[in-house]
């Protein structure tokens, strides 16, 4: 993750409570764009923090997390994502990331369903679709990525339990989490 | 004389990419940017069991 080319230039803002970066996503129009780092709770003696990312409009001060934007340049907004990760970990020793997506929640197929133009019969296509998104990711380039990183699967059951594994390549999960090893 | 030309701006000023981020970022410093999110995440958390 810390070799990514073809990035955006990014803005870190680290404050008490996590980290912020912000760039400018040059598609079809200009998109500020935000990523936070926020501190959740400890888990095995590790602190966690969930990554979140989504749309800043300076007009409205708005941040949107459930929009795609569709600004022609995924590949890269992905990879600038992906890119602070080794930064925040260089600031947060021996933290843990938790990465869902903002579609993975229970209530987001009736939402979905609402506005969308797919028309999908039984699943909907879009839930999960952002977590799959970086599971791809971890998946492809997972024995390099291992090297360095451990990888916990997570799943959440309709108990509301959530259970949590060593990674398994290929695996559905509705979350993925990662540690810096030898740290 | 040669009178200057006109620019028209109507309110709109260019700012620098690496300027406007510096902007944001002070405009947002100290705001919890995704509060619904870090909500899910706490839940998500909330009962775990973990497997070795």
């Amino acid at each position: 993750m810390s070799t990514l080319q073809n990035i955006y230039v990014i803005e870190q803002d680290k404050e008490a409570t996590g980290l912020k970066y912000f760039f400018v996503s040059k598609g079809d129009a200009d998109v500020i764009k935000a990523i936070e780092y926020s501190y959740v709770q400890q888990l095995d003696s590790k602190a966690v923090y969930n990554l979140a990312f989504g749309d800043y409009y300076v007009q409205t001060n708005d941040i949107i997390d459930n929009v795609n934007t569709n600004n022609g340049d995924p590949f890269k907004v992905l990879h600038t994502i992906l890119s602070t990760i080794p930064l925040f970990f260089d600031n947060y020793k021996g933290a843990m990331l938790m990465v869902q997506g903002s579609d993975g929640r229970p209530e987001f197929v009736a939402e979905c369903r609402q506005a969308c133009t797919k028309r999908c019969i039984g699943e909907c296509k879009n839930y999960n679709r952002r977590i799959n998104i970086y599971r791809g990711y971890v998946n492809k380039y997972y024995d390099e990525l291992a090297t360095d990183y451990q990888f916990i699967g997570g799943n959440k059951n309709e108990e509301g339990l959530t259970r949590l594994e060593p990674y398994k390549r290929y695996k559905d999960y509705d979350s993925v989490l990662l540690f810096r090893k030898n740290t | 004389m040669k009178k200057a030309k006109e620019i028209k701006e109507e309110g709109l000023v260019k700012v620098p990419a690496s300027g406007l981020l510096s902007l944001v970022a002070s405009k947002l410093k100290g705001k919890v940017l995704f509060p619904k999110k870090l909500d899910d995440a706490r839940k998500y958390l909330q009962k775990t069991e973990v497997t070795r």
